[in-house]
């Protein structure tokens, strides 16, 4: 089991701002977070991809220095979700 | 000479002399303004053999070419001076209203020297410049003084010290418009020291632009990229800067407990989320800002502005408090006092671990949320430990034994980022010019919010570059001056573009970066002026050998020695971080060094 | 030498150049400044397929061994990183912007990101093209004001903090060329969409 951290606006979407959730890699879990939740879903995602400015941290570590959404996760690691309030990199076109 | 007044408004408080003089254009195209034209006049007026506090030290109050010409954040300005807290060269810069208003007097800065007879204040206006009496306002707070001046965001705004200032507490500042402050290295001791306690404007003069449709152009490209930018378009007005919060803390980077902890149970109490939840009445803008970043909050017992997440990680994490509404109105009085959040929660929090290891005599203890504000009040009025605490706690933890407890870089009191989870960060604490200090190029941006890439906050390699980059950019952004926030949207391509269209004078983005490059040389000459060593160039023995126990960041301990030595080569300095004379002669320093 | 995380970059941006059709087997180079150093791609090394052994460290101004090892166009990267504050270089040959350089003395695009990101793009002309004098000082200079240049009958040159950065700049710019060859190719009359868009030759 993993648990998933929301942050900022992202949890508007969400019931609570802690959720479990299980999974191989960091995409499967998101995936199954965001199955009933197509807010969020769009909130986080845009062609499968995060959304330009998300930034996902598996234990404080931003999925960017490992392999992205293929990062793979180990029973127990916590999972960290911010909206564009942490990520904002103007240059990066939307 | 559209984009500066042309003219420096010079007063001296011992003789009441008041003056004015040209702007030397030559030093305007080098220095531009605010931080730059504050550094070069120092370098000129303020020697080694000055002490902080005595009259022979001045204040320098400067705008830059972009102030008040309705650029986007064009609010702002800068105080310059001999640090009383560092020893080292200090700009402070603050925004409001007061920079538009005294720019718009017609003067593109404000000297003033000496000291005066009796408590005084200096009011600029369209009648004329006046010295006056101000026994009335000695030992007012902040809020009295600035509402007995008449301040009036449409036409009159005032800037002045609190009693933490008129006590020469070296952790003071100086506040304007009743709630902006320009806090960091004392400065507010300083204008104390002058028995100043005020500068009054009331401006009306406008400036047109050279280039009127290329500036009306450029307004609309940059309004456009800061509507675009997450960061100003919704993070900052949504939560504040208290937004970073959990971000900090998640990755392990949020000091706690005076460094002895990375990462804080209770940041998500104190976290910009929660503020929006809970204490949140509105957000606020100063003038000509799109974004809003200022919160206006209420608790039970008072309502004010902020806290910032500077302010909050100071008597939140640091010292080991979750109680927001009491972090809140530690915030208000600080700022009604006329104090540094910053430097005052750390130095409370150096404290509660020296009393916690015995070393003081003190209830103080971490988490001890009752004995906030007291203390807070005892550092401003100077009473028991509180005149000890007042001098910032390196003075304070050397006093008691302990240098090595001050979290403390040239003994300014490190912001909210434990660089122990930030490499770069630890690079940039140590080689600020004014001391541990977060606006001198925050690598917030490129090691945790991919602003403009996410780089490795835990590697060294190649991180001295833009350390250096960001340091340069920062200097240019405070010369001009904008707001770092707008900044991390617009860059110095649109910067210089507005410059040029105002002005008339071309400027492009790399002439502003080397104008950043200038000014971080200068502040380094003028560092190295008073005897400041390659030595100074270091951190907290703690973050340089206690490696962080537990989270995201365990086992790192800052690798300064490597990212200093690369820093030092990037920026044209020998090894003991003394800038090589072809570095000078580059940037049109050679001449200040015989 | 060079750290595992630094080489992942050059290689990702290096794959992504070639595999995006923006420069040939050979062609194309990329570079960042560490400190008072360059670490540049080999001479003769494939974009698309670098190594760890493809790299060469030399310093930024002076003769050492790293020199005749780097690309010939290691002056140009040399005067780009002295001249500005560059931390990143990215330059290859992208065919659209190639052949709309050699029809105009600039390049305005027309396109919402292009036109967000880069405004205006000079083309520049060199009398002699690889590795000359000339052409590294006229690049560097253009480099102070602009963050991507174009070389009229050869290439981009763009400057970055990250190479990732660098490689933003040259493919929205070869987006935004492919997408000025394709209306005017269209011939049919522009409807301009952009507020302000006459101005963005003064930028």
């Amino acid at each position: 089991m993993n648990v998933i951290k929301l942050f900022g606006s992202f949890r508007q979407y969400s019931p609570a701002p802690v959720i479990e959730a299980s999974g191989e890699t960091v995409g499967a879990v998101l995936d199954s977070l965001c199955s009933e939740n197509p807010e969020l879903r769009t909130a986080i995602f845009e062609d499968r991809q995060l959304r330009p400015h998300v930034r996902v941290m598996v234990d404080g570590r931003d999925i960017e220095l490992s392999a992205g959404l293929d990062t793979p996760l180990a029973a127990g690691q916590s999972i960290a979700i911010f909206p564009p309030i942490a990520g904002g990199s103007h240059r990066r076109w939307r | 000479m559209e984009g500066w007044a042309g003219k420096i408004l010079d007063i001296d408080l011992t003789s009441g002399e008041i003056s004015s003089h040209p702007l030397d254009r030559e030093m305007a195209r080098l220095f531009l303004g605010g931080r730059g034209l504050g550094a070069r006049l120092l370098w000129d007026l303020v020697g080694p053999e000055v002490k902080p506090l005595s009259p022979e030290n001045v204040l320098i109050f400067a705008t830059g070419p972009l102030t008040a010409s309705g650029v986007q954040t064009s609010n702002r300005f800068s105080v310059s001076t001999k640090s009383p807290l560092t020893g080292t060269i200090l700009d402070a810069n603050s925004g409001g209203w007061w920079g538009m208003r005294f720019k718009r007097t017609g003067y593109d800065a404000l000297i003033v020297r000496g000291r005066a007879p009796q408590p005084s204040l200096i009011e600029i206006g369209p009648e004329g410049i006046a010295i006056q009496d101000a026994a009335h306002l000695w030992g007012k707070t902040v809020s009295e003084t600035t509402e007995l001046l008449g301040q009036n965001n449409n036409r009159r705004n005032v800037l002045c010290i609190g009693p933490a200032g008129e006590n020469l507490s070296l952790v003071s500042a100086i506040m304007n418009d009743g709630h902006r402050s320009l806090a960091r290295g004392g400065p507010g001791a300083v204008m104390g020291s002058k028995n100043l306690k005020a500068i009054v404007t009331v401006g009306t003069e406008k400036n047109q632009a050279q280039n009127p449709d290329q500036f009306k152009f450029m307004l609309y490209e940059t309004g456009k990229i800061i509507k675009q930018s997450p960061l100003t378009s919704k993070a900052l007005p949504q939560f504040g800067t208290a937004a970073v919060m959990n971000v900090v803390n998640e990755i392990g980077a949020l000091p706690t407990r005076n460094f002895q902890q990375s990462q804080f149970e209770g940041a998500e109490a104190i976290s910009g989320e929660r503020m929006t939840e809970t204490i949140l009445v509105k957000k606020q803008a100063c003038w000509a800002c799109p974004i809003s970043c200022t919160r206006i909050t209420k608790t039970d017992r008072a309502e004010g502005e902020g806290p910032e997440y500077e302010s909050t990680w100071a008597f939140g994490a640091q010292c080991g408090i979750d109680d927001l509404p009491l972090i809140a109105e530690a915030n208000y009085l600080c700022n009604d006092l006329g104090l540094d959040t910053i430097s005052v929660g750390s130095s409370i929090g150096c404290a509660m671990e020296m009393a916690d290891r015995g070393l003081v005599d003190s209830e103080l203890r971490f988490g001890r949320g009752d004995l906030l504000y007291e203390t807070i009040s005892d550092i401003a009025y100077r009473r028991g430990m509180g005149a000890e605490l007042a001098e910032g706690s390196y003075r304070f933890a050397a006093k008691h034994g302990a240098p090595e407890l001050s979290m403390s870089a040239k003994k300014l009191e490190l912001p909210a980022y434990d660089p122990r989870g930030m490499q770069g960060q630890g690079l940039l604490y140590a080689t600020s010019n004014r001391g541990g200090c977060h606006m001198r190029g925050n690598m917030l941006g490129p090691e945790v919010l991919a602003l403009p890439r996410l780089v490795d906050r835990l590697a060294t390699q190649g991180k001295s570059g833009i350390v250096a980059v960001h340091q340069d950019t920062s200097a240019a952004v405070d010369s001009l001056v904008v707001c770092k926030f707008a900044n991390m949207a617009a860059t110095e391509e649109h910067f210089a573009r507005l410059l040029t269209a105002l002005s008339g004078l071309p400027f492009t983005a790399q002439d502003l970066s080397q104008v950043g490059e200038r000014v971080w040389n200068l502040e380094r000459l003028y560092n190295l002026r008073e005897g400041f060593t390659a030595a100074d160039d270091t951190l907290p023995e703690r973050l340089l050998t206690e490696p962080v126990s537990a989270g995201p960041s365990a086992g790192f301990t800052v690798k300064l020695a490597p990212m200093l030595q690369e820093y030092y080569e990037f920026r044209g300095w020998d090894e003991q971080g003394v800038p090589l004379p072809e570095t000078l002669k580059e940037l049109e320093l050679d001449t200040l060094v015989s | 030498m060079i750290d595992q995380r630094l080489f992942e970059e050059f290689r990702d941006v290096g794959r992504d150049i070639y595999v995006g059709g923006m420069t040939s087997s050979h062609g194309g180079n990329v570079s960042v400044r560490v400190g008072k150093r360059i670490i540049i791609k080999r001479r003769g090394a494939q974009l698309g397929r670098l190594k760890p052994s493809d790299f060469v460290t030399t310093i930024l101004n002076g003769e050492d061994s790293g020199v005749t090892l780097a690309s010939s166009e290691l002056i140009v990267h040399r005067a780009i990183f002295q001249k500005t504050n560059a931390l990143a270089i990215v330059h290859c040959h992208p065919p659209t912007a190639v052949a709309l350089s050699l029809t105009r003395d600039e390049i305005v695009p027309i396109d919402n990101e292009c036109s967000y990101l880069l405004h205006r793009i000079p083309v520049l002309s060199a009398e002699y093209s690889s590795g000359s004098p000339q052409m590294a000082a006229i690049v560097s200079d253009a480099l102070r004001e602009y963050k991507l240049i174009m070389l009229r009958g050869h290439g981009v040159f763009a400057i970055g903090q990250t190479l990732d950065e660098a490689l933003q700049w040259v493919s929205a710019f070869e987006m935004g060329c492919n997408i000025i060859y394709k209306v005017e190719t269209l011939g049919s009359k522009l409807i301009e969409f952009r507020k302000h868009s006459e101005s963005y030759s003064s930028w």
